[in-house]
């Protein structure tokens, strides 16, 4: 079954909100104690499951896994997802020296392996996990000014950079799909700096080697404008493309191909965070109607 | 002036391996140091945000133009006595609990090339680190960015401990990032909001009245 499929299995529309840290405070979990216990990950989805009921299920998100397996000095709050403090990859000479982390060795992903299995195995929804794109990762590794900067005067530590990245999120893109992944969406919010010719050089074919090897439904998601941007998100392998809240579903609906789902885009901050839940359910319904007349739109949160 | 020109042209066309020797021609021709900044880098630097705002040159570009200048302009401090960022003071960074750089990194070039002088505290700061630059330097607008909705809560902190501060002519404060809005600003009472780096220079403008 394609996801379009899926989608269009009941005449109800279907609905996936990525309810981020949300699932921590019911749990009282700090991110660390989910994302190191399977047992806890399966807690966490199946709260989730029962608060904000979805047509999917996931496990707690685990955006910076590759950097800090990598070696990026991370930033580990309780309440929230770690975030990315140093920058070690500065040159050539770095790159070469990193190794691609075997999955089934690597002790954290492991763990979300056994996470996906376990998970998938006890709640049966089609398992949705999102992880940092190629591009998005080079950018952490080398830190977002210095990457940018070498792709006009260093460009063969960008090649290599991406080049290992590549290789780094296609393993685990792999694993995570062999373990039950049903549904993978990249996040590649760092390629909104990009003007659409690199995007092209850049982005689309790190992204495509990876869903090449893959055989579950593939998303991407971009944060921020991604007007200029979205004829060649389109150029991606992907089933299914999610943006922010900031973009005009109506326009971008316009452009998207029949075959890809349109996945989003309601305000998490404005409407889901600070909104009344009257606001809430009137804002969604409007959302609805509005893409009404589409068969490919997916509910869900920008 | 030719020299000023080649200067300008440097800038716009990155050759950064170019720009002591574009300086020192300058130099040599006797050309003041403030008319060298003036006319020559920071013309330059105001001439890529043009390409920029065209959208003929995106965040990349932008980068090693300030690289270029940022070379010149460390040149020229070693061969006389310069004056940069003559304008009034700005403390800008990314609040505590987040990483985020480039978007403030953009805005620091833009202000830069605006003759502000930008005093950037850099990711991850601490409130009071804001406040005691912001009132040792007499900043005029203090900057905050955030990427993310669990650290842009720190804004409203900010903004409320500025507020309530016995000082004259308290800064004004400005806010942006992914997750921010003009709903937010207002609602922290924030002075002011802007959705990229270019509207940020225009709302400094405006809430200096320039």
């Amino acid at each position: 079954m394609t996801l379009l499929e899926y989608i269009n299995s009941e005449p109800r529309g279907f609905f996936l909100p990525d309810m981020a840290t949300n699932g921590l405070e019911l749990v009282d979990l700090t991110p660390y104690e989910v994302y190191l216990n399977p047992e806890n990950q399966l807690k966490l989805a199946r709260t989730m499951n029962e608060f904000f009921e979805s047509d999917f299920i996931y496990g707690f998100c685990d955006g910076g896994l590759f950097c800090e397996i990598l070696g990026c000095e991370m930033y580990k709050p309780d309440d929230d997802f770690p975030s990315v403090m140093s920058h070690p990859v500065k040159t050539i000479e770095d790159v070469r020296a990193l190794n691609v982390p075997n999955p089934y060795e690597d002790i954290r992903m492991k763990t979300n392996l056994e996470t996906i299995e376990l998970i998938s195995k006890n709640i049966d929804k089609p398992y949705y996990t999102s992880i940092q794109g190629p591009f998005t990762l080079a950018v952490q590794l080398a830190g977002a000014t210095h990457f940018l900067r070498s792709i006009i005067k260093e460009p063969q530590f960008v090649k290599e950079l991406l080049d290992f990245t590549v290789q780094v999120i296609e393993t685990y893109a792999v694993a995570a799909w062999k373990a039950g992944t049903k549904y993978l969406s990249i996040a590649e919010p760092a390629a909104v700096t990009l003007d659409l010719h690199r995007f092209d050089k850049l982005v689309v074919p790190s992204v495509n080697r990876i869903f090449d090897q893959i055989s579950c439904w593939k998303g991407m998601h971009i944060c921020g404008d991604t007007t200029e941007l979205l004829p060649s998100m389109i150029k991606c392998h992907l089933d299914a493309i999610s943006l922010d809240q900031m973009m005009d579903y109506n326009k971008v609906m316009k452009i998207i191909p029949e075959n890809i789902v349109l996945i989003g885009n309601l305000d998490p901050i404005e409407l889901v965070g600070k909104g009344s839940p009257s606001k809430i359910i009137e804002e969604t319904r409007r959302m609805k109607s509005d893409m009404r007349a589409y068969n490919n739109y997916l509910c869900a949160l920008g | 002036m030719q020299a000023l020109e080649d200067i300008v042209k440097i800038i716009v066309e990155m050759r950064e391996d170019e720009i002591e020797r574009a300086l020192d021609k300058a130099i040599r021709e006797r050309i003041s140091m403030e008319n060298i900044y003036k006319y020559g880098l920071n013309k330059g630097i105001l001439e890529a945000t043009k390409l920029y705002e065209s959208k003929e040159y995106y965040i990349p570009e932008m980068i090693v133009c300030a690289d270029t200048l940022n070379k010149g302009i460390e040149y020229i401090k070693k061969k006389g006595n310069i004056k940069t960022g003559q304008g009034p003071t700005l403390v800008i960074g990314v609040v505590e609990g987040d990483m985020h750089e480039i978007g403030k990194n953009i805005v620091k070039i833009l202000m830069e090339a605006s003759d502000y002088n930008v005093i950037d505290l850099g990711v991850n700061v601490k409130m009071e680190d804001f406040i005691k630059t912001a009132v040792e330097k007499k900043a005029k607008i203090v900057g905050l960015s955030s990427m993310m909705t669990t650290t842009m809560i720190h804004m409203k902190d900010i903004v409320k401990a500025f507020k309530n501060m016995d000082i004259d002519n308290p800064p004004k404060i400005i806010i942006g990032g992914g997750c921010v809005s003009q709903n937010y600003a207002d609602e922290i009472l924030a002075d002011g909001y802007s959705e990229n780096a270019i509207e940020a220079v225009k709302l400094v403008q405006n809430l200096l009245g320039e």
